[in-house]
């Protein structure tokens, strides 16, 4: 399932600046619009773009389904840690770090939810890719 | 404090994921696995128990104010509920170690245990929603993960019936917010004025919570998916997650202005649920299907509850409709598993006493009988009504008591055999004596007369209820075509709700 | 002009229509998405102002932030939801098949 030369170079072109976009909005999504699900989705498309333009087959080689597992559980735990760990500083979510850095627990929340968010898009895909193609 | 109900669960789910892909060895995952998996499940209990000391408690989620954050409450409207979602999820977290492959299923449980307990624990409307999404999305999940065949099929009408309800769901919330400026129940409560919008909004959200719940006219999704999910799976659907929807009644209740028409229409929804669940009940010849069809009829019992205005009632039934029908589905359920069978017919508990004490004192909570934990509630409840309506109730009882006495008829009768592990339905059979117990003490004369004489009318009848037909309401043999039918069903009941607020 | 609270629910009863009339299982699934898509614009209807700013570093007059942020909780809830519905369907036809 791969596709002409032409779409696959630009997308090939395409995809880091997506990353780095995405970067920006988790990290700069407190003071400016954006933030982490637009992030994660943006960062899911990096890698949709691919998959679409070179075939599941050598896509999954470079992004494996068990790290993309993987990223997503641990930043999924690290959101949770980061809630719990509020209570000990005056209650759940509490925002801890306030004062410290612009946004306090904010920008680490965003880049939380972002990883959490282009994983979980990217596994969606590639199930629902996996199932499609054994067909 | 309170908002750790959902965070450990949450956590340890997302652990079981994690170690799921991370460790790579199969000795180590297959310990690792069970024990994470019952931390997960119990630990709320320790939350529950270190709070429930000084209710009521309110907390705000991050330490906002009122009017920009989450609240989060553990009081007289919340405390019965998730005391009796924690046993039912201890139960059937003890129930079902060790009988999934993957972790992935144990995770699925925790997801809904975190979904659940938000959801109850939740003073905002928005924030009970999610929890809501989350609770029902497990839901899902889990049934279509059943073998069964059909299941899928069960999986899908449910998924779809629910996610339009969701979304009425929501437009209603927008209207209120529209109209009051606030998504808090308490500054709900504070600014909403009775006006032709707020009705509108209300009438929607109740007939999309009524969906959730599998009240009779919009019950189509819920014989299917309680019955043919998996034995822990549809203890859950049928204890745990049908309540939700009942909890968020009770919030709008609480916030808005509800009118006497609606109430009235409500009203007879809820007699409606009961007698059809009942008619239901009473010609299965499946015996997961007929608890599923008793599951309609009980939650039409709270309904009725909740539009009388007995709320505590509609509250302690629900808790003990949690315990005993929870305990009915994972005993029933294990005795199918065990002899391969679900025909009424074909099941007996003949050969283990442990499933016999187990149905017989699980039944005995069903019909609400004095010592058992229904019969608390059903009382409350009893105490709202008048006429006509309390002539109904008793005829109602007598009703559910009929198909008690044929599920206990068809269970002692010989069939096959097959061990099975009872401990848990039966420690939870134990628990709805003890809680009837502590609650209400007393014995009532009327519940065993109206028993003998249910008895004596189906051993009476019993000819002529093995010759019915399976109830069950198909308008198209074609799955999309049955699935746009029961759609323009629910349309056409969410716009008679708005409607008959403006008859007078 | 035609309001966007309007428009918002003009689109969610084309869904409904859609999920009354449509046998083919992906078409309810589709319908279901414009139901949702309606139901967001709605809400983002409901907070925008005439002349007035994004709600970052407030000034005079901001929109109302709050019924994005939901409506992105909303979105989330549709994603989630749609990609199971889209397995199930596959795995319902891989069963029949």
């Amino acid at each position: 399932m791969k596709m002409s030369l032409v779409v696959r170079t630009t997308t090939k072109l395409m995809s880091p600046f997506l990353v780095a976009y995405a970067a920006y909005l988790m990290i700069y999504g407190q003071m400016s619009p954006g933030g982490g699900f637009q992030a994660g989705v943006i960062l899911a498309v990096s890698v949709i773009l691919l998959v679409v333009s070179h075939g599941y087959r050598s896509v999954k080689k470079r992004f494996r389904l068990k790290e993309v597992g993987a990223i997503e559980g641990i930043s999924a735990l690290g959101l949770v840690l980061i809630g719990i760990t509020g209570i000990i500083f005056g209650g759940f979510f509490y925002n801890f770090l306030r004062g410290y850095w612009s946004g306090g627990t904010i920008p680490l929340f965003n880049i939380g939810v972002g990883l959490k968010v282009g994983a979980a898009f990217v596994m969606v895909f590639y199930i629902m890719l996996r199932w499609v193609e054994s067909d | 404090m309170i908002p750790l109900l959902v965070a450990l669960p949450l956590l340890f789910a997302f652990l079981l994921v994690l170690v799921d892909i991370l460790v790579r060895s199969r000795r180590y995952k297959a310990r690792l696995t069970p024990a994470l998996y019952l931390l997960g499940s119990l630990l709320p209990w320790s939350v529950l128990l270190a709070s429930c000391r000084d209710m009521p408690l309110d907390e705000m989620v991050g330490g906002w104010t009122r009017a920009g954050g989450i609240e989060v409450a553990l009081d007289g409207y919340s405390f019965y509920f998730i005391l009796g979602t924690v046993i039912l999820f201890s139960a059937v977290s003890l129930y079902t170690i060790g009988r999934f492959r993957a972790g992935k299923e144990y995770s699925v449980i925790l997801l809904m245990e975190a979904g659940v307990l938000g959801a109850f624990i939740s003073r905002d409307l928005f924030n009970y929603y999610i929890y809501m999404e989350i609770a029902s999305v497990s839901a899902f999940v889990l049934t279509a993960l059943s073998d069964e065949k059909g299941a899928k099929k069960a999986a899908f009408r449910y998924l779809i019936f629910s996610l339009t309800a969701s979304y009425l769901f929501i437009f209603a919330l927008g209207i209120i917010y529209l109209k009051t400026g606030y998504l808090n129940l308490e500054l709900v409560r504070q600014n909403a004025v009775p006006s032709k919008e707020i009705s509108t909004a209300v009438g929607i959200a109740f007939s999309a919570l009524l969906l959730k719940a599998g009240i009779f006219p919009l019950h189509f999704w819920l014989p299917d998916a309680h019955s043919k999910a998996s034995t822990p799976a549809s203890a859950l659907l049928s204890g745990v997650v049908v309540k939700v929807s009942v909890y968020g009644m009770i919030l709008l209740l609480y916030a808005l202005p509800v009118t006497a028409a609606l109430r009235r229409a409500l009203l007879i929804v809820a007699f409606a649920s009961i007698f059809a669940g009942i008619v239901g009940a009473l010609s299965q010849r499946n015996a997961k299907r007929l608890l599923a069809y008793s599951t309609v009829s009980q939650l039409g019992y709270i309904l009725l509850g909740i539009s009388s205005g007995s709320i505590y009632g509609a509250i302690y039934y629900s808790f003990a409709h949690m315990l005993f029908k929870g305990g009915l589905f994972l005993g029933i359920g294990s005795l199918a598993d065990a002899q391969g069978t679900k025909n009424l017919d074909e099941l007996s508990y003949r050969g283990s006493r442990g499933a016999t004490a187990t149905v017989v004192l699980l039944s005995l909570a069903l019909t609400g009988t004095a010592p058992f934990v229904g019969a608390y509630g059903k009382k409350l409840i009893l105490a709202h009504l008048t006429g006509i309506g309390s002539f109904l109730f008793y005829t109602a009882a007598l009703g559910t008591m009929a198909y008690a006495v044929k599920l206990n008829y068809h269970l002692a009768a010989p069939g096959r055999r097959g061990s099975i592990r009872t401990a848990v339905p039966l420690t939870l059979a134990a628990l709805t004596l003890a809680f009837g117990l502590y609650l209400n003490p007393v014995l009532n004369p009327m519940d065993w007369l109206l028993l003998i004489l249910a008895l004596g009318m189906f051993l009476t009848l019993r000819k002529t209820l093995s010759g019915l037909k399976p109830f069950s309401f198909r308008p198209a043999e074609e799955f999309g075509r049955e699935i746009n039918m029961h759609m323009t069903i629910f349309f056409l009941f969410v716009l008679g709700m708005m409607l008959i607020q403006r008859l007078q | 002009m035609i309001e966007a609270e309007l428009a918002g629910i003009i689109i969610m009863l084309i869904g409904f229509y859609g999920l009354m009339s449509k046998r083919n299982l992906i078409k309810i699934v589709l319908s279901i998405n414009i139901v949702s898509i309606g139901l967001v614009l709605f809400f983002v209807g409901m907070g925008y102002r005439e002349g007035a700013s994004a709600p970052i570093m407030p000034r005079e007059i901001v929109a109302d932030p709050l019924p994005a942020a939901l409506m992105l909780t909303t979105l989330v809830v549709d994603v989630a939801i749609t990609a199971l519905a889209l397995t199930i369907i596959l795995r319902m036809r891989r069963e029949a098949a």
